[in-house]
């Protein structure tokens, strides 16, 4: 038997439709899943560059999201990677306050993070590793 | 909870929150500048279950199920009163009355430093 798995479709649409638009979920497309997901947090002073290797054992380079949480930001979650800079022209290399760096492989997801405004912080990262290979 | 510190000075450089730690966050690594990668450990701190206490709870369930205009058999749902046993828990480690103060506030931990002999947490 060929046609086995799991299908649904939306509301008003007989499942038995082969149409793929009337789907909600069907087992028959790759759907992406997290994998692995947490959340971290370090302290340091201005300058540091903190750093959280992640482990994620997929054996492939997944597809990730990675957000960061600062006092610098207020009460906002900001999304990795990311360069904010002083002054009102802060895209490129103009003086780097907060940055963020993501750098993936087959075995580890590395998340740096570097405040560098003259105060010390703690900064918290949640990361969602999917099963989806990039 | 797990607690990221510098074997040299005590300092105390990150945490993962959470009551138990799976195989993936185990192996979650941390450093900062000034620390060498090679010399942070880690306090991890599961807890456990101690006893199980008893409650009465409201849920709902189904009670049957009515077949509506479209074909389609739709669930009566009913509100009952259960007894269920809750597990008590508490931090399985020496210093568990400051992991549960950590557990209800993790940015704490960084009220404290760790004493580098006896891998103990103290107050800086």
């Amino acid at each position: 038997m060929s046609d086995y798995g799991i299908k649904i479709t939306r509301d008003g649409f007989d499942v038995s439709s082969s149409d793929p638009l009337s789907y909600v979920f069907s087992s028959g497309f790759n759907t992406a899943a997290i994998a692995l997901q947490g959340s971290a947090n370090q302290t340091g002073n201005s300058g540091d560059v903190k750093t959280f290797t992640i482990a994620h054992g997929l054996s492939f380079i997944p597809f990730v999201l990675v957000f960061v949480k600062s006092s610098f930001f207020g009460s906002y979650w900001r999304w990795c990677p990311l360069l904010v800079g002083s002054g009102t022209d802060n895209i490129g290399n103009a003086d780097q306050v907060f940055n963020t760096d993501i750098r993936l492989d087959a075995t580890n997801l590395v998340v740096r993070v570097n405040l560098n405004n003259g105060s010390s912080d703690t900064v918290t990262i949640k990361y969602y590793i999917l099963n989806v290979d990039i | 909870m797990i607690i990221f510190y510098s074997e040299e000075t005590g300092q105390i450089i990150g945490t993962i929150e959470g009551r138990v730690h799976d195989e993936a966050q185990l192996k979650v690594g941390m450093t900062t500048t000034g620390v060498d990668p090679k010399k942070v450990g880690k306090i991890v701190c599961h807890w456990k279950i101690v006893g199980e206490s008893e409650e009465i709870v409201e849920k709902e369930i189904v009670e049957k199920y009515v077949r509506n205009a479209e074909g389609f058999d739709e669930p009566v749902l009913k509100k009952i009163r259960q007894k269920i046993k809750r597990p008590q828990v508490e931090p399985d480690h020496p210093q568990k009355d400051i992991m549960i103060a950590l557990d209800k506030n993790s940015l704490d931990a960084y009220k404290y430093k760790v004493d580098t002999k006896t891998k103990k947490l103290i107050l800086k």
